[in-house]
């Protein structure tokens, strides 16, 4: 029997493919133990002698490892600039100690990765440099979607993307799903795994699903009947996971039939042999991003410029896609990544997108009332 | 002479007392602090004030105490200490018999035991959670073994539910209460059960009625230490139970680490503090009631 | 039979046997004490009768029954241990009621109970108490008013003094002794401790490499030990080699000294052991004569108070001799001196 691999993998954090599909998304799920643990902000510093340098941070794990490995070489060749990489967890504790150095003039890195709702976070908080956007050419090849816009001008960039689908195992499912819905059907039994915790994509997945887009969380009554939605998921969900390990050792135990994944970690384990199929549901597979943010502490603007003007070429997004995983930011066209390559991170069809302002504005109604729908459902 | 002078004299013979008490004193202190500071700093930030959308702002205010007392938390934090006593005292249960045959083995055997138990102590939470995730799966695990016995008919799936999250805690605390419990059972004179079972106690009765009494105080510890580990625990109820068995500690990662709301989170956690405090106060204090006056 | 019957009890720990096919009666009411040296097997005798440990062979017959079988708590023996064994989490009261509380006695019965066996042990009132504020020989009475609690047949003392000083060891003898005449309870102790045998047992089991060596009184084993073991384990003897030559002499050396009797069934000439105790030894300066028994120099006199023990290097052996000082024989060493033995108590043992 070989199933009992995925818990190794996830306690051993081996580098490479296995930490790829058990500790990179662990920034989404906010988890406290697992990433905590998984992803100490130990920084990894590569000694650089160069005479220019910019210290850029990225979530540990697999991510960082990627960086280190592809983009920050392809980067140092192309510029002359040398990078020290720094491991950042996931989380808001990075979010909180980034805040103290500042106060402090301090800048732990001049460069790092935020999702989207650390990026509101952080601009309420004052943490983030603006950027001036002429210095960035390359800025107008990036969706518009993926560039944060705040009242005093450029906060962020699109760094990265990915996608959570429908994930169903095809051995046990004879027709194939193709709307989110099928989540809710009672007639299947208890059957799916779902995303665990206020950081859950359920909120857009129920909105765009049932209440027509995600506008309707922009009212407290809006996140009120989504919540009650949600609460019914408890008849037909087995696995609530917060951490990508859970979900795919209960997927390949055939605890459960699929449930909402990460798309690009579905097409590796159907590489490996696993039954899997990554539907992008009629709504919309779900689409997040990590972007650049210079803390205001940072002095190195020029080089972080450079680094925002490097990875937003096509060059470096189809290079992220191939080696990461991610999916680009740019216009496919613009990119010479072949149907397949595409495919595998990405779609063409509208996705559903995060609804960041509504999470940051109802954050604890969201957080705790994702729970208590739970408990209560 | 005067008193001072006194002093003068006597101090050149005695060797003066505080610098002996002072070397004890020093890493007292450095624990102290160690523990006092982040402690003090947590009470800080509960009263600090919240800043929506951001982070937090110096403040004392009350609100997120208030907001705790709301049926979500005070249910969680019931759920929560409920769990740890049972478990608490499910290990405890389990532990003394088994410790009390260990001492009866042989001392090879003995060793091999000990040290069997004391590098399970090596496994993190973690390992142990995802293992019994695994085992507890329709496609590989114990079910399967159930099917081949002829007690189930077909393999299925058990967990994630109340029982998974139980056993699976059970699991981890285990090898601690038994080390707990050992050293105190080893010591007992075996002499003291024989003279009970002269008396008329039969093996069942000598063990309840002088072994256990006699390990009161090794099995109220063990109860304590167990039940402050697992009021505490997160991976568990997160992987091997159902939304109604989440615990405290998580709702206080989420709040702390997916909304940023720290000052509610820090309010959480003193109230998670203050009633493991008063649980095991009540615990030792209803533990030390049973000794007769000396 | 009335009493303690053991019909070929054994005990075998792997290839060690501890108790060898041991045959034994104890009548009804003895005080009987099991002696021997450390390892001889004793106290596994005695936890086999009170069941603690399962015989490997043979069985015991209570007033004629069989109770191999009946396991400990039923047999209802008071026993002792060594370490006394009390419970420290009880009071004085609650260890000395273990046994009633276990039988369902009312509590008021019980407490009066618990009171008359303290009043007993002569610790009256003191049941309250906690076992860690009584003194040794407090703990001592209350170890046995526990055991004597559910009115036992048979009372097994596992060396249970041998944790007290001299005095109070000696003190508490007595006092069980007296304690058993008073209730009559066949009584079993274990010692190691010939004097502490002496004192109290009307019966002596003695023991050694788990086989049982004599049994009889005190007075017998002492005066007529039946090997050369018992007479050289208890108390102080002179064991000398000797010849058997003819009836009611053996010869020592080169004299021929005269002897209660030789046992039947000693070839004429086989080497023998002469026993006499050192009391039974009478001490004469040397007059120049011939004497018959025995001479030799004295090498080592010391005056204990109530007694000279001076020490007679006769050819190859040494004489003890002991007597009181008011025989006024003033010896001193170097001194030559004729031993003259008193043939009643010369014992003349197989080798």
């Amino acid at each position: 029997m070989t199933d009992d691999k995925p818990v190794l993998e996830v306690v051993r954090s081996r580098p490479g493919r296995t930490v790829y599909r058990s500790g990179r998304r662990s920034f989404l799920r906010g988890a406290g133990a697992l990433a905590a643990a998984a992803a100490l902000p130990l920084p990894f510093v590569r000694p650089s002698y160069a005479a220019r340098s910019l210290r850029v941070s990225t979530f540990g794990g697999f991510f960082e490892d990627s960086f280190v490995a592809r983009v920050y070489p392809a980067f140092t060749e192309a510029t002359g600039i040398a990078v020290e990489s720094v491991s950042q967890p996931g989380n808001l504790q990075f979010l909180v100690q980034l805040a103290e150095a500042n106060r402090a003039g301090i800048a732990p890195m001049d460069l790092c990765t935020a999702g989207q709702v650390t990026v509101l976070r952080g601009r309420n908080a004052e943490v983030w440099k603006t950027l001036d956007a002429s210095r960035i050419p390359s800025l107008d090849n990036v969706a518009a979607r993926y560039i944060h816009d705040g009242p005093n001008g450029l906060d962020a960039v699109g760094a990265m993307a990915w996608f959570q689908t429908l994930i169903v195992n095809p051995e046990m499912m004879s027709e194939l799903p193709d709307s989110w819905a099928v989540m809710w059907d009672e007639s299947l039994g208890q059957v799916w795994g779902a995303s665990s915790g206020g950081a859950s994509y359920l909120f857009e997945i129920t909105a765009n699903t049932f209440f027509g887009g995600n506008e309707v969380l922009d009212t407290e009554e809006g996140v009120r009947d989504v919540l009650a939605k949600i609460g019914e998921l408890t008849r037909t969900v087995r696995v609530w996971w917060e951490s990508e390990g859970t979900m795919q050792t209960a997927y390949e135990n055939e605890e459960i039939v699929g449930g909402m994944y990460y798309h690009d970690v579905a097409g590796i384990m159907a590489d490996e042999g696993v039954p899997i199929v990554s539907i992008f549901p009629k709504e919309g597979g779900v689409t997040d991003f990590g972007a650049w943010a210079q803390p205001s502490a940072s002095t190195k603007d020029d080089e972080v410029y450079e680094f925002i003007a490097f990875t937003t070429t096509p060059e470096a997004q189809a290079l992220m896609a191939r080696t990461i995983g991610v999916a680009p930011l740019v216009p496919r066209e613009m990119t010479d990544l072949t149907d397949e390559e595409f495919a595998a991170v990405s779609s063409e069809q509208e996705p559903i997108s995060l609804a960041a302002s509504a999470r940051v504005q109802f954050e604890d109604m969201m957080d705790q009332g994702f729970t208590a729908a739970l408990r209560q459902g | 002479m005067s008193t001072a002078a006194f002093a003068a004299t006597e101090g050149r013979t005695l060797p003066p007392p505080v610098a002996h008490g002072m070397t004890l004193f020093w890493p007292t202190l450095v624990i102290g602090l160690l523990f006092l500071i982040p402690f003090f700093l947590l009470v800080q930030v509960s009263f600090a004030h919240r800043d929506p959308g951001g982070l937090w702002s110096p403040g004392f205010e009350f609100t997120h105490y208030q907001a705790f007392l709301q049926p979500l938390f005070l249910e969680t934090l019931t759920f929560s200490a409920f769990l740890a006593i049972l478990v608490a005292l499910a290990a405890t249960a389990l532990a003394l018999p088994f410790a009390h045959f260990l001492t009866r083995m042989s001392r090879r055997a003995q060793v091999v035991w000990l040290v069997f138990l004391l590098s399970t102590l090596a496994l993190s939470e973690v390992l142990i959670v995802f293992a019994w995730q695994v085992m507890l799966a329709r496609r590989i695990g114990l079910s399967n073994i159930l099917v081949f016995l002829g007690i189930l008919d077909e393999p299925q799936s058990l967990s994630p539910n109340f029982g998974a999250l139980f056993v699976c805690l059970i699991h981890f605390v285990l090898p601690y209460t038994v080390l707990l419990l050992y050293p105190a059972l080893s010591r007992l004179d075996r002499q003291v059960t024989e003279a009970a079972r002269t008396m008329g106690a039969t093996n069942f009765r000598a063990f309840m009625t002088v072994t256990v009494p006699m390990v009161r105080g090794p099995l109220i510890a063990a109860v304590l230490l167990v039940f402050i580990f697992t009021i505490g625990t997160f991976v568990a109820p997160l992987v091997l139970g159902r939304p109604e068995h989440w615990t405290l500690a998580i709702l206080i990662q989420r709040t702390a680490l997916t909304t940023g709301n720290m000052p509610f989170a820090a309010a959480m956690a003193m109230f998670l503090l203050f009633t493991t405090v008063v649980i095991a106060i009540a615990t030792a204090w209803l533990g030390g009631r049973g000794e007769i006056k000396r | 039979m009335q009493g303690l019957r053991i019909e070929g009890l054994s005990k075998a720990f792997g290839e060690v046997r501890a108790v060898d096919a041991v045959d034994l009666a104890l009548p009804q009411g003895q005080f009987v004490c099991f002696l021997g040296p450390s390892g001889c097997g004793k106290t596994t005798l005695l936890r086999m009768i009170a069941g603690l440990e399962t015989p490997t062979g043979g069985r015991l017959l209570l007033h004629g029954r069989d109770i191999t079988e009946v396991p400990v708590h039923r047999r209802r023996f008071g026993m002792v241990f060594q370490s006394l064994a009390l419970f420290p989490h009880l009071s004085v009261a609650g260890n000395i009621g273990y046994a009633l509380k276990l039988r369902g006695l009312h509590p008021r019965d019980r407490a009066a109970r618990v009171e008359e066996l303290l009043q007993l042990v002569r610790l009256p009132g003191l049941g309250d108490r906690h076992i860690d504020a009584l003194s040794g020989g407090q703990r001592q009475r209350v170890a046995i008013a526990r055991a004597l609690a559910q009115e036992p047949s048979l009372m097994l003392l596992d060396e249970p003094l041998s944790a007290l000083d001299a005095k109070l060891r000696e003190a508490m003898q007595i006092e069980l002794r007296q304690l058993q005449q008073q209730l009559k309870i066949t009584t079993i102790l274990v010692t190691h401790d010939q004097r502490e045998a002496m004192t109290m047992a009307d019966l002596i089991v003695v023991m050694a490499d788990g086989k049982v060596q004599q049994v009889g009184s005190p007075l017998e084993v002492y005066e007529k030990p039946a090997n050369r073991f018992v007479a050289d384990f208890i108390g102080l003897n002179n064991l000398l080699p000797a010849a058997a030559v003819e009836p009611g002499a053996v010869r020592v050396g080169n004299r021929l000294l005269p002897v209660a009797e030789v046992p039947a069934g000693i070839g004429w000439g086989s080497a023998v052991t002469l026993s006499v105790r050192p009391e039974n030894v009478r001490l004469k300066r040397a007059n120049g004569h011939d004497h018959a028994g025995l001479t030799g120099e004295v090498v080592f006199v010391r005056d204990v108070g109530n007694a000279v023990e001076t020490h007679v290097r006769c050819g190859e052996s040494t004489v003890i001799a002991v007597f009181p000082p008011r025989d006024g024989i003033q010896v001193r060493p170097g001194d030559q001196v004729d031993l003259d033995l008193d043939r009643r108590h010369c014992r003349v043992l197989v080798q």
